[in-house]
């Protein structure tokens, strides 16, 4: 081909230039004249002048300009106040998008000309474009977050796992510690405390083989909120894996004798011991289940546990699960065994148990099933969540600490129907885990047979233990078909087709592709809820690379006051697990009281005959502390030890000092007037949303009255600002002046039971052993 | 993209070496074409051809009307400090409902809303029933309640009756619906609906 004379080419050169310019023309025309931010701030400039005070002078000086926060130590230059000019003006409020102002109050503490947009939104801080600016465009890695998902860059600078202005993201960083995910995976400064699961080291023991094979191969089927995750094992996996859990035992618990108990004696031990406050015991007229989720379901336990287990278990819980949140009851063997018999004969179904006993006993387990077992255990990384041995090491599935800074390019996202972004990858793996994958292909230039063989799924079954006979092609593809089928993978009805071994191998890909059992994705399906699954998606784009970009900006993690003092009361608190219900300083839960303050609410006197009969204060409510039947000593020692200890002396001090100003005659008149009665019970008279403050029960004469049982220096406190005691109460704050509360506090006190005065008081207080060190509020280091 | 290679062929092809500024020429040229060309190349994949899976971000980008979020923040507040005595729904039928001497307000009376402006509610929200010489059992909530939250109770509370007459046309509907087949349990009133449907 002849090449173009000069002359021509200093044409086209012309022309190529005149496209040039016209088109940059064209370009700055578009981005000064009919830019879409000019549009914006036209409005934003029309709104001012209506909104105007000076009605007759409507012009207000507004200059249409690009608008910026440059923050040199966020590393920012934010252009978005150029398009929402009203973000800080609350009265653009009614606007629409992008005039309206920001929403909620996070810009009290984060202002725009601080910390700019895109340190939390994510998105294009220099574009003006929308499109652009809001990163939705190709390969910008961080487009816009909206909703709960800002909440994932709270996490650059607000240091631990709990943010409270950010709420979806600390329930999904507590999810990845609850599920487990903890277990295998690494997650930065989200570090393991305590296994997820139950250990396995009494297994067989514990439960039947036939139970175990039920349980591995479909958990929800058992339990339908199962915490163990579905691994979508086939029943030869199922098989191997439950005879090798079956080989731990424990000689105590099968050389036990049973014995029947007496499951009358049992059924007043259950209500007793208030098991339904942790435990579901029923279905309500829905099918919803009723009673607690601190432990397991107890819904068809009796078609789990074997009766010797579960008597060895309820003598000592700590001692098969030391972390178990179930208290130490004093049980002897008689009220175990009693206890067990309720439970076993009350929550078994009978149905489902005729079925198990009609089904034929599974064969005795193979030493290769149970070695095949062993090698599964490590490979589906079961130590995550259970310890068996003492030996066991932490898996090490991907870390996940820097994972919310990948860049979407390297996900891996197979053929999934997804959009490729970082939210979607994590969600969609988090919802169906093994769905990110594609299916596989033998790689170029390799032969067909053994590709296949390798990359079965999990190769610890196969390719793994045993290398490929050697035989003829034909042979060796009907050998693996034959394998699959073996361990139920594949329907044992297939057979190889007959044809040219290329067609043949396509084939038993296509077969094994369907089956999943080319998947390498080795993560179980968790049946998360959509809600869990976003919070677990938030929780994971915060473990990101970004930081604060000085300690200026650093926000530390809350210090956490954990009470776990070494004396005598700490020992108490261990056995009878105080703290699975009530709170003390930053440990425990709020299912019951919080104790913090409890010296400074209930009298001495009070606490020791409660903690012996305890009762509910709801004429509604029937479920109250469990009876311990707390040995004399410990219960004395509880009493002392929370009116000696968990006090602050600052607490209604003007109560202490003036408390004989008040007149309790002006307090019963204000007890009318405000209206009390609409919420808390006065003799047989009022409503039942607060605790009644002269408890009437017939079965109970003796009942404590709201006198008997608070100190005037907490009703004091509590009636100037009660949400300063218990932020959640929804007894309203009364805008009491100090005099009307002092009254109020005075009439109260004056609810006194005359049957109660009648109780033998408690012996004398004790000054109990404080371990001082750990139950003072330390000092800030 | 293909001018670029094909015009790098032809001067790889070319016996004849060019001179410095027809070279520099058709760099400028290939250059200005490939720019242009470049410029909107990326978009199509920015727009991914799946829908999220996640529902929050499928309504991505939507405006939500202020007033709107007003309620659903007020619906929250109701539903922890008042629903215990006004009723879920705001009917005046709450739990602790019958043990009250006055009945709590039914807010979905549409002659109550008549009558009654934001600011007298605020009013008897903020200072209870007292300063307006009604019931004491209503407590003052101005001491508790923000001033936002209670302008957010008070949008929620002017949706309800329309709340409540929707619900029950919804139930009526379904019990239509119940005694419909019960009455009528023949083959040929029950191919009906199916018919429609198709």
């Amino acid at each position: 081909m002849d090449d173009l004379p000069v002359g021509r080419l200093k044409m086209l050169l012309l022309v190529s230039s005149l496209v040039c310019v016209v088109y940059l023309l064209l370009a700055a025309f578009e981005e000064n004249v009919t830019a879409e931010w000019r549009g914006e701030q036209l409005r934003y400039a029309r709104f001012l002048a209506e909104t105007s005070q000076d009605a007759k002078n409507r012009k207000v000086d507004y200059t249409l300009d690009v608008r910026q926060n440059y923050l040199p130590d966020l590393e920012r230059l934010d252009r978005c106040i150029t398009c929402h000019v009203g973000i800080d003006d609350p009265e653009c409020k009614s606007q629409s998008q992008p005039l309206t102002s920001h929403p909620g109050t996070i810009l009290e503490h984060h202002p725009s000309d601080k910390f700019g947009c895109t340190v939390c939104h994510q998105g294009q801080g220099r574009a003006t474009d929308k499109d652009a600016a809001h990163g939705q465009v190709a390969y910008w890695d961080k487009p816009l977050l909206s909703g709960d998902f800002v909440q994932s860059t709270c996490a650059t600078c607000h240091q631990g796992d709990e943010v409270a202005q950010a709420p979806v993201l600390t329930r999904g960083r507590h999810l990845l510690r609850e599920l487990g995910c903890v277990g295998c995976h690494k997650a930065g400064e989200i570090a393991k405390e305590e296994k997820a699961g139950p250990r396995l080291s009494w297994t067989g023991s514990k439960v039947s083989r036939k139970w175990l094979i039920q349980w591995l191969t479909d958990p929800e089927q058992y339990l339908p909120k199962a915490k163990m995750p579905n691994f979508g094992l086939s029943p030869g996996e199922v098989n191997a894996l439950a005879a090798y859990l079956m080989t731990f035992r424990n000689a105590e618990i099968d050389n036990l004798k049973e014995v029947e108990g007496d499951s009358e004696a049992g059924a007043a031990l259950y209500r007793e011991s208030q098991c339904i406050v942790c435990h579901v015991t029923k279905l309500d007229y829905a099918d919803n289940p009723v009673g607690g989720e601190i432990g397991p379901s107890l819904l068809r336990i009796g078609n789990k546990v074997t009766p010797p287990w579960l008597v060895t278990f309820l003598r000592d819980p700590h001692a098969f699960l030391p972390n178990a949140k179930m208290p130490g009851y004093h049980f002897s063997d008689q009220e175990a065994r009693n206890l067990s018999q309720y439970v076993i004969e009350e929550w078994t179904d009978y149905d489902l148990a005729d079925a198990e006993e009609a089904e034929p006993d599974p064969p005795p387990a193979t030493p290769d099933q149970i070695e095949m077992g062993k090698k599964l255990f490590a490979a589906l990384d079961c130590t995550g969540c259970h310890d068996l041995t003492p030996q066991d090491a932490w898996p090490a599935a991907p870390d996940l600490t820097y994972i919310g800074s990948t860049p979407t390019h390297l996900l891996a996202f197979g053929d999934a129907k997804v959009p490729h972004t970082l939210p979607d990858f994590f969600y969609t793996k988090l919802k169906s885990p093994r769905s990110l994958f594609h299916r596989f292909q033998v790689p170029a230039g390799e032969q067909p047979v053994p590709a296949l063989w390798e990359n079965l799924h999990p190769t610890v079954l196969f390719s793994g233990s045993r290398p490929l006979p050697e035989r003829s092609t034909d042979q060796q593809l009907a050998w693996i078909l034959e394998q699959v089928q073996q361990v139920g993978m594949v329907d044992a009805k297939l057979a190889l087709p007959d044809g040219p071994i290329v067609e043949q191998s396509q084939w038993l890909l296509k077969v094994l592709n369907d089956a999943g059992a080319l998947n390498q994705l080795r993560m179980p399906d968790f049946h998360l809820s959509d809600e869990d699954a976003e919070a677990l998606t938030i929780a994971l784009m915060s473990l990101s690379e970004a930081s604060a970009p000085s300690k200026r900006y650093e926000v530390p993690s809350p210090r956490k006051v954990v009470f776990n003092p070494k004396d005598e009361f700490g020992e108490l608190q261990r056995h009878y697990r105080c703290l699975s219900c009530h709170k003390i300083r930053d440990s425990g839960d709020l299912l019951a009281s919080d104790l913090t303050y409890e010296g400074n609410r209930v009298k001495r006197e009070w606490l020791y005959h409660y903690l012996n009969e305890p009762y509910s204060m709801r004429r509604m409510l029937t479920i109250a502390m469990p009876i311990f039947h707390f040995p004399e000593q410990d219960s004395r020692l509880m009493a002392d030890y929370v009116s000696h200890v968990f006090v602050d002396s600052q607490m209604g001090a003007l109560w202490k000092r003036e408390h004989d100003k008040a007149d309790p005659q002006r307090g019963k008149e204000l007890f009318d007037a405000k209206g009390c009665i609409a919420c808390h019970q006065r003799f047989d008279e009022g409503g039942d949303v607060g605790p009644s403050l002269t408890t009437q029960v017939p079965e109970f004469p003796q009942g404590t009255w709201v006198g008997d049982k608070l100190k005037g220096q907490w009703i004091f406190q509590w009636l100037k600002d009660p949400q300063s005691l218990l932020p959640e109460t929804i007894e309203p704050n009364l805008g009491l002046s100090d005099q009307e509360a002092l009254d109020l506090t005075s009439y109260l006190l004056t609810l006194r039971n005359p049957e109660y005065a009648k109780k033998a008081p408690p012996t004398e207080a004790h000054t109990p052993q404080v371990d001082q060190q750990e139950t003072q509020p330390q000092e800030e280091k | 993209m293909i001018r670029r290679v094909s015009l790098q062929r032809r001067r790889a092809a070319s016996p004849r070496p060019a001179n410095a500024k027809s070279r520099t020429a058709r760099i400028i040229f290939a250059c200005a074409l490939v720019a242009i060309g470049c410029d909107h190349e990326g978009d199509e994949q920015a727009d991914s051809a799946y829908p999220s899976p996640i529902k929050a971000l499928a309504i991505r980008g939507q405006d939500v009307d202020p007033q709107v979020r007003a309620q659903e923040r007020g619906r929250t507040v109701f539903v922890h400090y008042c629903q215990i005595c006004h009723g879920a729904n705001g009917q005046g039928d709450g739990f602790n409902a019958t043990s009250l001497a006055v009945p709590p307000r039914d807010f979905s009376d549409s002659e109550f809303w008549k009558q009654t402006t934001d600011d007298d509610l605020r009013t008897i929200v903020s200072g209870g029933g007292t300063p307006v010489h009604k019931s004491v059992l209503m407590p003052a909530w101005g001491k508790t309640l923000g001033k936002q939250q209670i302008l957010d109770v008070i949008a929620y509370l002017r949706t309800v009756p329309e709340q409540v007459k929707r619900a029950e046309a919804a139930e009526a509907a379904e019990e239509a619906e119940e005694t419909g087949d019960a009455d009528e349990p023949d083959e040929e009133s029950s191919a009906t609906p199916v018919q429609d449907s198709s």
